[in-house]
């Protein structure tokens, strides 16, 4: 199917807003441009997962990555990783769907919020498609697939953490962190907050703190490209220096 | 029956004021003076010459307003929930025993006015009525493509900067279609809110709601208050409870002025201004305008002493050129083409670009990065395509050019190009105009330049390749890779390779923490030696290279942590976990250090030498740079 795409400046224009609220989406508005875009399919997918219960929006998360990975990774990097895309996508094809499963974009506020939001690391679409393109690249059996998923959303924010650093994007180094964290136990310990440390600001947990401090010491200690063995050594030591027991 | 239609609805969620009802409150009666001529220009009859507008300011009585008691009802019923929005609703509260009440209508004439009243809240778009009556931030497309970029509005929601302008955010409009069918509709913003125990929706609509279908329809022109009045074809808005401070006659005929000199000019529009309440009127067209200009009562003409309003020169400007110049300026992919009308005046204390839309309103006071104390004066036009591209740069209200207002990224570099490219062409222009008019500065002699460059680039060239010890025997020459973007121009290198061999520290502004009286600065890596040894580390910093080093005495020097992503952080070193103490040389002196921070360091001789003997073989993989502070009196 095609997708057309929004034109520049799409996200000032007052009147998309209105447009999809009141369902006159129209394809020659001028917040169109002329350029179209080809995928083969287009299903369905969550694309929010701020609200609700945890194994609600476990579900959802895990749904979407699949979904993602299946239908639409296999486009080129510049359109799964370009925000106009997904937000044109959106805004042409899947109105009913996101009314129904999201009725509070019917306000201004959250339907800039949810629908149209900002292509980052704080974007579920971006942590999705991000997700699905390292489990794609693992090349993963099918079981172990939605294993690592889990595990990425059990460590979401750990994983927000390694995708703000572009150094950290690579699929080895995600299977790898996400293999020690399962091995060594360590989730429930990368997101407690560490007490007692008022000069590294409020919320300040351990598995970011551990993410910061491979950061910090690259190039010198090369941890995106360590086998796993290295790669724990590393992660062990930067733990130690915040994390003693008591 | 009502007369104002708020929309009902389920429960309140949003208790604050529309944010745009701000933006254009805080630009004044120039905002609505520009939104409504804006609209006039672009509904012109093809048939007709010109547009014209009639301003008047003037009073009415309360009575004199249809379903005033209604929107009064509405407006008590509001409750805000933050200081802000109380107060407003306060103020609009307190508007409600006023009697005499002041009113701005601005009418236009030779003008399509709005189609399609009948058809009410069609949704349609060729109903143009229904769009501007019923529909925020709408704006209706014109069938003919060129007429479409070049006019004025874009965003669509410029009518509601008549409702800023309103004490209680009320307007109404009179429209005359070209059957001669006459009617009235209005809008009024207020907040979400419960009367008589229904919740409604913020904006109301002064219309009558059809039973059948729900649809909003406006009002036939019929026993209304003559300011209701529009007997030719085009459109009336009628202001109510217009701010005092909105009232003043010159303001409103200085923002005629200020924004449409090139629609009058060049005879497109013409605008009658009548303050009933001061007896005061003016007629402004291409002759009275020269004359306003010149009127010390509107503007400061005094050449040096004009550097705000610009309105006089550029009129001066616009008028003398008969030949405007063409200039092209590319963006990433497309070329633009427009007319510059330019003129050098050593008068002139600094220099503005007035940018002018096709139509004949200004965009902005444009000023040339670098050049902005320039003596000259310029307007720039362009023609639709040029207008087009300029609108996506520019901000709700239309007074501001900047690759800013563009979010997506690869419009915002064609933007970010185009605006860069616009500033080289026009300081190339000014510089020629410069040296065309300064007499006695005569020729350069610049074969010295051209020849030291000679000597200094083989020189530079033997420089950029570094020693590589292979093993201990041979050494080989490896080039670096320095990285140029692209060949600049020879002088300019000159300077840049200058600059490479010697570089300066990095000077930080102080921060708010930091004590006045001091003063912080990076050092360039040039300046610094550190050597590790097996049980100590020794750092040695080198100020012989930075200007006024000779009279300081100590220092204190911060480690600062360069990070993967080349971020730099300031408290994030640990010195303490990898030093058992610091001290002089000589070992004779102990220096006092933190985590990240090691305090009065000697410098002597312009060097300060500190020796780290480390803790145990603790493995420091971290890069670092060095602030320095020195207290500034020092300097």
């Amino acid at each position: 199917m095609n997708i057309k795409l929004l034109a520049d400046g799409y996200k000032n224009n007052h009147y998309l807003f209105e447009d999809f609220k009141n369902n006159q989406i129209n394809l020659d508005e001028s917040y169109f441009s002329e350029q179209n875009i080809y995928i083969e399919n287009a299903p369905d997918f969550p694309i929010y997962m701020g609200k609700g219960k945890e194994s609600y929006k476990r579900e959802e998360f895990i749904k979407a990555v699949k979904i993602i990975k299946d239908h639409y990774i296999d486009t080129p990097r510049d359109i799964h990783l370009n925000g106009k895309f997904w937000h044109s996508l959106l805004i042409t094809s899947k109105r009913d769907y996101l009314l129904n499963k999201y009725p509070q974009i019917e306000n201004a506020k959250e339907f800039y919020n949810i629908v149209l939001k900002k292509f980052d690391w704080e974007n579920y679409i971006y942590k999705c498609v991000l997700a699905a393109e390292y489990i794609s690249d693992a090349g993963l059996e099918e079981e172990k697939e939605e294993e690592y998923i889990n595990l990425i959303y059990n460590n979401l924010d750990v994983f927000n953490y390694i995708i703000k650093y572009e150094i950290f994007r690579n699929s080895k180094f995600l299977i790898n962190l996400l293999d020690i964290i399962k091995e060594e136990n360590y989730s429930s310990i990368f997101k407690k907050k560490i007490l007692n440390r008022p000069d590294l600001g409020d919320d300040e947990r351990y598995g970011r703190r551990v993410i910061f401090e491979l950061n910090k010491k690259y190039p010198v200690v090369l941890s995106p490209f360590m086998d796993k063995d290295d790669l724990k050594e590393q992660v062990k030591k930067a733990l130690s220096i915040y994390y003693s027991e008591e | 029956m009502n007369d104002f239609q708020f929309a009902k609805i389920e429960y309140i969620e949003n208790t604050t004021f529309d944010g745009s009802l701000d933006s254009f409150y805080e630009k004044g009666i120039e905002g609505t003076i520009r939104e409504n001529i804006q609209n006039s220009i672009d509904a012109k009859l093809e048939t007709e010459n010109k547009v014209k507008v009639r301003i008047v300011l003037g009073k009415v009585e309360r009575s004199e307003l249809p379903g005033i008691n209604e929107v009064f009802q509405h407006i008590d019923s509001m409750e805000g929930k933050n200081e802000y929005t109380i107060e407003k609703i306060n103020y609009m509260q307190g508007r409600k025993e006023e009697n005499s009440i002041n009113v701005l209508t601005i009418e236009d004439l030779n003008t399509k006015g709005l189609s399609g009243a009948k058809n009410g809240q069609s949704g349609r778009s060729e109903d143009t009525f229904g769009s501007y009556a019923y529909r925020k931030g709408f704006h209706n497309k014109n069938e003919n493509a060129e007429t479409e970029i070049s006019r004025g509005g874009s965003h669509g929601i410029g009518k509601i900067s008549n409702n800023a302008v309103s004490d209680i955010n009320l307007m109404y409009f009179s429209n005359c279609d070209e059957f001669g069918e006459k009617h009235v509709g209005g809008s009024i913003h207020l907040i979400e809110h419960n009367h008589d125990n229904q919740d409604y929706r913020a904006t109301g609509y002064f219309s009558k709601k059809d039973a059948y279908n729900n649809r909003l329809y406006p009002f036939e022109n019929v026993g209304y208050s003559k300011i209701f009045n529009k007997d030719t074809r085009g459109l009336k808005i009628i202001i109510p409870y217009l701010r005092k401070e909105f009232t003043n006659f010159q303001e409103i005929v200085k923002a005629v002025c200020d924004n449409f000199f090139v629609a009058i000019l060049n005879e497109n529009i013409e605008i009658e201004i009548i303050d009933k309440i001061q007896d005061k009127n003016i007629y402004i067209d291409k002759k009275s305008l020269l004359e306003i200009v010149e009127d010390r009562n509107y503007y400061e003409n005094y050449k040096p002493s004009i550097k705000k309003i610009f309105t006089p020169l550029y009129v001066q400007t616009f008028q003398e050129v008969i030949e405007p110049t063409k200039i092209k300026v590319d963006s990433l992919n497309e070329t633009y083409e427009f007319d510059l009308y330019f003129k050098y005046d050593e008068e002139l204390p600094v220099g503005r670009v007035g940018i002018v839309r096709s139509m004949g309103m200004k965009i902005v006071d444009y000023k040339v990065d670098r050049y902005i104390r320039r003596p000259y004066n310029a307007v720039l036009i362009g023609g639709p395509k040029e207008d087009g591209f300029l609108k996506t740069m520019e901000n709700e209200s239309h007074t501001q050019l900047s690759a800013d207002n563009i979010k997506n990224t690869n419009s915002k570099k064609n933007a970010k190009k185009f605006l860069s490219n616009l500033t080289k062409k026009m300081q190339k222009i000014i510089d020629d105009s410069i040296t065309r008019n300064s007499v006695d500065s005569g020729e350069l002699d610049t074969s010295h330049i051209l020849s030291e460059l000679d000597s200094t680039f083989s020189k530079n060239l033997s420089k950029s390749t570094e020693k590589v010890q292979v093993d201990s025997k041979t050494s080989l020459l490896k080039k670096k890779n320095k990285e140029r973007r692209e060949t600049r121009k020879e002088k300019e290198y000159s300077i840049q390779t200058k600059k490479t061999q010697n570089r300066t520290p990095r000077k930080l502004k102080p921060s708010e923490k930091e004590e006045q009286g001091y003063e912080a600065m990076i050092l360039p890596n040039s300046s610094v030696e550190r050597i590790s040894l097996s049980d100590r580390e020794i750092i040695k910093l080198d100020f012989n290279n930075i200007e006024g080093s000779t009279n300081w005495s100590e220092c204190d020097i911060t480690f600062v942590v360069v990070d993967g992503m080349g971020q730099e952080h300031q408290q994030e070193a640990r010195l303490t976990d990898s030093f058992e103490s610091i001290t002089n040389p000589t070992g004779s002196k102990h220096y006092d250090f933190n985590d990240y921070k090691i305090k009065n360091v000697e410098i002597e001789n312009n060097l300060s030498v500190i020796n780290l003997n480390k803790n145990g073989d603790v493995k420091d993989s971290l890069k670092y740079l060095y602030k320095v502070e020195v207290e500034s009196h020092d300097i």
